[in-house]
């Protein structure tokens, strides 16, 4: 009864998918490395047998059954690679009187995919599957449970092997149970072992409507004869025929969803009766946990390109007909799907993360990506390159990540902040979610202020700035934090020398996702432990942050998004004086899709920094000073798609609300009375319009105009700033690409410092009477190629930027408490240029990349002050002017398991004032400096080493943990961080340098996740 | 698990540290003029004009007299300076009057260069200058207080002079003479005055001007401003302290040219400090007001106001006298003869010599603790000391 219900099945299925010019199979995947075991079912070897495909019954054909794939492979008479007939299509496969079934082809839509032996103890019928899975590991692992094989001929020097797993199913009351191996083993199971179903079975009316074929018409199959061979052309390509659009036109569906490689999605209705190009869209997922993927890269065959955005939406243009869709990203699989595009229409996809590379020629997503789009100066990390990367203390840490970059560097090992090519470090918009962070570290400087376990990935724009973004110079870094998962709970918690970090994240609902990071350190009571002899037993230094997104679903067009992000920063070198500065950020996204070539993003938010200052030196004199920047913002923007153009437009409105300074006393006997300056606040406006025009597969332009104005209240100013975004790329070759672009910024505010590096009492300024708004442009071009087939990116770029009006302080000028602070500072010009050269391995077992930089950055004080003018109103080096930088960052994997990682950063020393001279005044030595920057510090080193153990892929395991052993600064160089001559108190004169990590700083750090 | 986390935290902080550096700066420096000083009304000014020098250097350079000073008054006419050895010019001012304005001239003898400040407002002294003391577990901390005439900015300088005395009254000395080649420690004679360098009084000027303003007060008016804060062990408040503290009105810019300097100087290199930078006061040349003049030049009248710390009376040391006593027990070579003079030349004098059941024992200390003078004490007691010690 149970066979003939299967055969019902069968031949319903079978009705629905008659089509015998239907498509053709492509190469099965290869296996190209050394391996103990086989892919196979159980033999490599193949065997003739019956295969029905897509309602025709092909016979003799030499077939195996792929086990780790779940395909049929066949292969032609006269050889080559073998074939895989999609899958969906094939309802059995009759190999050495062995048949497999496709149970989900058969009508059990439920049935996990692949074939299955059906058996019989004579009252029961049961399926057995054998599922196969590659891994890489050293050791004995022949003949070892969960194995399934025992070979003699295992090869001990070869680590990677197939590891097989086994699943039985009972058929019982029309539902399919799993059945425990055990038990299905002391059942008398005997292969059913028969010719299958007749025809005339198979034409039996369809009695529900499980499966996607349901929407086939069974009349097409009656026509069709029995084939007793493959038909002609199907080992070649070939394009769709006019016969097959009824039912391409039934099968497309609004976003299908495409979770297996190498089967056949149809997109699209032909009623549209056009025959150009249409857009394929859709959403990229990961299959575990439902997180949208940005930055993947989409390429047909015939190497037409897209890029999923921030929230892993993709569009691409396609012709009709058949094509293979690759979607790429290198944390993830690579996905192969081939799609039927008979309209324009929708397919969603998920990804699976990496667990090993199948194919060493394999191109990189990313490297295909760099090819592909046309903006010049573009990074991307992952959070997983970023875990790689060895940093203090072993916390993986973004920033520390984004300045192995070429053209981004920092002042020193403790500063906040960094400066992209040439830029100041206020010039660089840093957007966490939809928030700007005022101040990305904690520790001033130590730590970045983003939680690893929060960050899903960033991108670092240095020269071609998409026109939505404004607001900053030099850069902007988008550091988007994951969505939640949308399957289970799910977290982690790392464990570090001084910080802890976790996470817990999971769905709420079928449409919610949320996740919770936080993120704290104990070095506050660590210190307390030390002796008050110690010299730091007074000091305290502490910090906490927390992140909360959510993500809401409304429906397949609606995405609604809050984000949450607080930190606070403690410190205090001695009971009297302590900083104390936070950030805070709150924001609203609200995604909406018109169509799948129209989407709307809005955005409405707050962002505020805040920073402490309270000195309790004196009784009488102790005081607090705060101040602070707030701003809120809404922003719009619109992304629509037009054959070959994708359009960007929108605007946006921020709205400053600044307290400069605001002096208050602090406790009973203070006598300082308590004074505020004016609080700021302003309004700054855009609007934007661009336009991607992909012109060819070769050449494509990127331009837009953004619109900007800005509008101080108290006094009242305004000022406006057209800027202009123009980018093209020429690619005459699929891995040769050449680029330039052009981009011109306006920034309103100022971070206002006299210090190397960000302090904790630096303040930023908005634009005002007395303090114009910088302006700067940027011109880039760059070349870039991949050799090797795509295993090494090789990258040329140089550019000049020039800013006016950046904003440097008089000699002796007081920041703080200011209230005629303009007058204390000068406009100054700000030249910028240089060359980035990159080489890159994206994959494999070694990846990383080397790049050196010659960069130079000078300013010039714009105005004549004769004799107080700076430095003559020559040119000089801007504090991080560093000419010469090589950075190097590389992974070198051993098993799946265990990596080590390396990080070697060089950099030519940073400019600073030196003393020429001293002098005896007040009775007591003082110094005499030369001239601003006039002097360099000592060339920068370090290098660091981490061992990185991953978890084992016990894929069933509840908890998986990793770890990272390393050493930052492994030769435990003295960098300099300043020089500096102290007269000590007037008694003399004496040379003195800080070198803030100046020892080999050995770390553990403890990852778990659940 | 205590033990490791200390270490942990330990690691931390010991990381970032401060090593002495070497910058191979230029041995040879520009000719830049200094003039140091304030014109002090009803008083003295002394000015000192020197040149810039190579880091490194450790004295003045002193070549004579190089120039004339005098102070211009608009009210006084010109008053003519004198030279007073090293690059020391003194101006009398004692009859001038915060009425005037008054302004610095400088002409350099080699080469005619003049320098001026241009017309200086006079400032005129705070009032009711007063000093405290107050003591807590580890320090005693010297405070200013002063009622500001309006003025706003204020800088002070102190002079402070100690009394202290020597670890030990020695009974016994080291004899030079050929005769007592053998034995040569002696007890002190008659004639000799134990106790002649056993009190001793030091003194000590500021180098660096304290820099204090009301601006962010209430009202004008200064207290508890910390002049000086001594550790209670140290040996400055042992027997007497004196502090001499100078108080004087200044000009904002004059207030912002020092601070400047004090943090170029001293608080330069932290993390977070302000990058040095060269700051230009208020004396130009006549002839290129390019040249760069170091030096910030204010007319002001000076207030002063004193004060003791007696420790006979308030007890505030806690530190400890005669503890760095050697003891060595005599031990003669085959010829009898004990080597002395190896705790001589090792800068050791003897305090004492105490036999007891016939064993010898000798104790020595360093010099400075029998001989305030090798403390660098002076035996030259200031005028109006209050106590008969000598």
């Amino acid at each position: 009864m149970k066979r003939l219900f299967i055969c019902i099945l069968l031949l319903w299925c079978g009705v629905c998918s008659a089509q015998n010019t239907l498509l053709r199979g492509k190469a099965s995947p290869q296996y190209p490395f050394l391996y103990n075991g086989t892919p196979y079912w159980s033999v490599p070897e193949f065997s003739r047998g019956e295969i029905l495909f897509d309602g025709h019954i092909y016979r003799d054909v030499l077939m195996n059954i792929d086990a780790c794939r779940q395909e049929v492979c066949v292969r032609k008479e006269e050889g080559g690679l073998p074939i895989s007939p999609l899958a969906d299509l094939v309802g059995y496969a009759i190999i050495d009187g062995q048949r497999f079934i496709n149970l989900r082809y058969a009508g059990m839509p439920d049935a996990p995919e692949g074939f299955f032996i059906e058996m019989t103890d004579g009252r029961r019928t049961v399926y057995h599957q054998v599922r196969k899975s590659i891994y890489s590991e050293p050791g004995d692992h022949n003949g070892r449970g969960g194995i399934g094989y025992d070979d003699p001929a295992y090869r001990y020097d070869v680590p990677t092997y197939f590891f097989q797993t086994e699943q039985w199913f009972e058929y019982r009351d029309g539902q399919l149970l799993k059945l425990k191996k055990r038990k299905a083993r002391r059942m008398d199971l005997v292969p059913v072992v028969s010719v299958p179903c007749l025809p005339d079975s198979y034409l039996a009316p369809k009695q529900t409507a499980p499966s996607a074929s349901e929407l086939r018409e069974s009349a097409t199959f009656r026509e069709q004869p029995l084939s007793t061979s493959l038909p002609a052309g199907y080992f070649s390509d070939g394009s769709v025929s006019a016969e097959r659009s009824a039912l391409l036109d039934a099968i497309a569906q609004d976003n299908m969803i495409a979770m297996y490689r190498n089967k056949t999605y149809g997109i699209g209705s032909s009623n549209d009766g056009g025959t150009g190009p249409v857009t394929v869209s859709g959403t990229i997922r990961d299959v575990a946990t439902g997180e949208t993927l940005p930055g993947v890269s989409v390429c047909d065959a015939n190497g037409t390109y897209a890029l999923s955005d921030a929230d892993g939406r993709y569009s691409i243009r396609l012709p009709r007909g058949e094509n293979l869709l690759t979607f790429a990203e290198y944390s993830k699989e690579d996905m192969a799907v081939h799609i039927i595009v008979a309209g324009a229409g929708g397919l969603d996809i998920v990804m699976k993360e990496k667990v090993t590379m199948l194919n060493s020629a394999m191109i990189s997503g990313e490297s295909m990506a760099e090819h592909r789009r046309t903006a010049i100066g573009l990074e991307k990390i992952n959070i997983k390159t970023i875990g790689r990367i060895p940093s203090a203390f072993g916390e993986g840490d973004v920033l520390k990540a984004v300045l192995t970059l070429p053209g981004v560097k920092t002042v020193g090992e403790a500063s906040s902040g960094f400066n992209v090519r040439g830029g100041s470090s206020d010039q660089n918009l840093i957007l966490f979610n939809e928030g700007t962070i005022f101040n990305p570290s904690h520790m001033f400087g130590i730590f970045s202020a983003f939680n690893p376990d929060v960050v899903e990935a960033l991108d670092i724009y240095k020269s071609s700035i998409p026109v939505q973004y404004g607001g900053r110079i030099s850069s902007v870094l988008d550091i988007r934090s994951k969505e939640g998962s949308s399957d289970r709970i799910r977290g982690s918690l790392g464990l570090g020398l001084l910080t802890s970090h976790g996470t817990i994240e999971g769905p709420i609902g079928d449409r919610t996702t949320f996740v919770l990071g936080g993120r704290t350190t104990y070095s506050n009571w660590m210190l307390g432990l030390l002796p008050a002899d110690s010299g730091y037993a007074g000091g305290a230094a502490d910090f906490n942050d927390v992140n909360l997104g959510v993500t809401h679903h409304m429906d397949e067009d609606n995405t609604l998004q809050a984000f949450f992000y607080w930190s606070r920063d403690k410190f205090s070198f001695s009971g009297d004086t302590t900083f104390r500065y936070s950030n805070l950020n709150a924001a609203m996204k609200w995604k909406h899709r018109f169509s799948k070539d129209r989407n709307l993003t809005v955005s409405a938010g707050y962002d505020r920094f805040g920073n402490t200052l309270t000195d309790s030196f004196l009784p009488v004199g102790s005081y607090e000073l705060n101040t602070s920047v707030g701003q809120g913002f809404v922003r719009a923007g619109m992304t629509d798609v037009h054959g070959s153009h994708t359009l960007s437009y929108g605007a946006s409105a921020l709205l400053y609300s600044l307290n400069p300074g605001m002096m208050s006393p602090f406790g009973e006997e203070s006598m300082i009375t308590e004074r505020a300056l004016d609080r700021e606040r302003a309004l700054e406006t855009a609007v934007y319009a661009g336009d991607l025009w992909e012109i060819s597969e070769q050449f494509s332009l990127d331009g837009g105009v953004r619109l900007s104005g800005f509008s101080a209240f108290s006094p009242a100013k305004m000022y406006f700033g057209p800027e202009f975004r123009l980018s093209a790329k020429y690619s005459p070759e699929r891995f040769l690409s050449f680029k330039a672009g052009f981009n011109s910024m306006t920034q309103y505010i100022h971070l206002i410092s006299n210090s190397s590096s960000i302090s904790p009492m630096d303040t930023w300024k908005i634009c005002g009477e007395g303090i114009k708004p910088q302006r700067g442009w940027q011109a880039a071009a760059g070349a870039y190629l991949s050799i090797g087939g795509g295993k090494y990116d090789l990258s040329l770029e140089g550019y000049y930027k020039h800013v006016r009006d950046f904003l440097d302080y008089k000699s002796g000028a007081v920041l703080t408490m200011n209230d005629h602070l303009a007058d204390d500072l000068v406009g100054t010009y700000n030249r910028a240029y240089g060359v980035e050269f990159m080489v890159k391995k994206p994959y494999g077992k070694l990846s990383g990349w080397l790049a050196y930089t010659y960069s130079r950055s000078l300013l010039r004080e714009m105005e004549d002050r004769g004799v107080l003018t700076i430095n003559g109103g020559d040119w000089y080096a801007a504090p991080h002017d560093k000419p010469h930088d090589v950075k190097l960052v590389a992974n070198y994997e051993f098993t799946h398991r265990y990596s080590f990682s390396v990080n070697l950063d060089y950099s030519t020393g940073r400019p600073v004032t030196l003393p020429v001279g001293q002098y005896m005044y007040n009775g007591g030595w003082r110094l005499a400096f030369s001239e601003r920057n006039a002097y360099r510090i000592p060339d920068y080193f370090r290098l660091d080493l981490a061992l990185n153990i991953d978890p084992g892929h016990y894929l069933k395991a509840f908890t998986h943990m990793s770890a990272t052993i390393g050493c930052y600064n492994v030769t435990g160089r003295k960098n300099v961080y300043s020089v500096f001559y102290s007269t000590n108190g007037g008694a003399g004169v004496k040379g003195y340098m800080i070198s803030v990590f100046a020892t080999q700083i050995p770390y553990l750090s403890l990852n778990l996740k659940f | 698990m205590r033990r490791i986390l200390s270490f942990a935290a330990l690691l931390a902080a010991a990381v970032s540290c401060i090593y002495p550096f070497d910058a191979q700066l230029p041995s040879e420096v520009a000719e830049r003029l200094v003039i140091d000083g304030d014109i002090i009304i009803g008083d003295m000014t002394r000015i000192k004009v020197s040149y810039l020098q190579p880091i490194g250097s450790d004295r003045v350079a002193s070549g004579g007299s190089i120039a004339s000073v005098s102070v211009e008054g608009d009210i006084n006419g010109v008053m003519e300076g004198r030279y007073a050895g090293g690059s020391t010019y003194e101006v009398d001012t004692r009859n001038a009057g915060v009425s005037s304005r008054f302004r610095l001239n400088v002409r350099l003898f080699e080469n005619g260069k003049e320098y001026t400040t241009g017309w200086l407002k006079a400032h005129e002294a705070p009032s009711n200058p007063t000093l405290k003391y107050v003591v807590d577990e580890d320090d005693v901390h010297v405070l200013l207080s002063l009622d500001g005439n309006g003025e706003e900015y204020y800088r002070f300088d102190y002079d402070e002079t100690w009394e202290f005395h020597s670890d030990f009254i020695p009974t016994h000395m080291y004899d030079f003479s050929p005769e007592k080649a053998k034995y040569p420690l002696v007890e002190i004679p008659d004639d000799i005055d134990p106790m002649a360098n056993y009190y001793c009084w030091s003194s000590f000027s500021s180098r660096e001007p304290g820099l204090v303003s009301s601006t962010a007060l209430d009202e004008d008016r200064l207290s508890g401003v910390e002049v000086r804060s001594i550790s209670r062990e140290d040996r400055k408040i042992s027997v007497v302290y004196y502090v001499d503290v100078a108080v004087r009105a200044m000009s904002r810019d004059g207030y912002d040219y020092l601070h400047t300097l004090e943090v170029n100087s001293n608080n330069a290199g932290s993390l977070f400090s302000p990058v040095p930078s060269d700051v230009r006061g208020n004396i130009r040349c006549v002839a290129d007001t390019n040249e760069v003049v170091i030096g910030f030049i204010e007319a002001t009248k000076v207030a002063r106001c004193h004060m003791y710390i007696e420790n006979g009376r308030v007890n505030v040391f806690r530190g400890e006298y005669g503890s760095q006593l050697l003891l060595s027990k005599p031990e003669p070579d085959e010829d009898g003869v004990i080597d002395y003079y190896q705790y001589y030349l090792y800068g050791y004098r003897p305090v004492g010599i105490y036999k007891i059941n016939d064993v010898t024992d000798v104790f020595w200390a360093p010099a400075r603790c029998v001989d305030c003078t090798a403390a660098g004490g002076s035996k030259t007691k200031p005028a109006g000391w209050p106590n008969d010690h000598y």
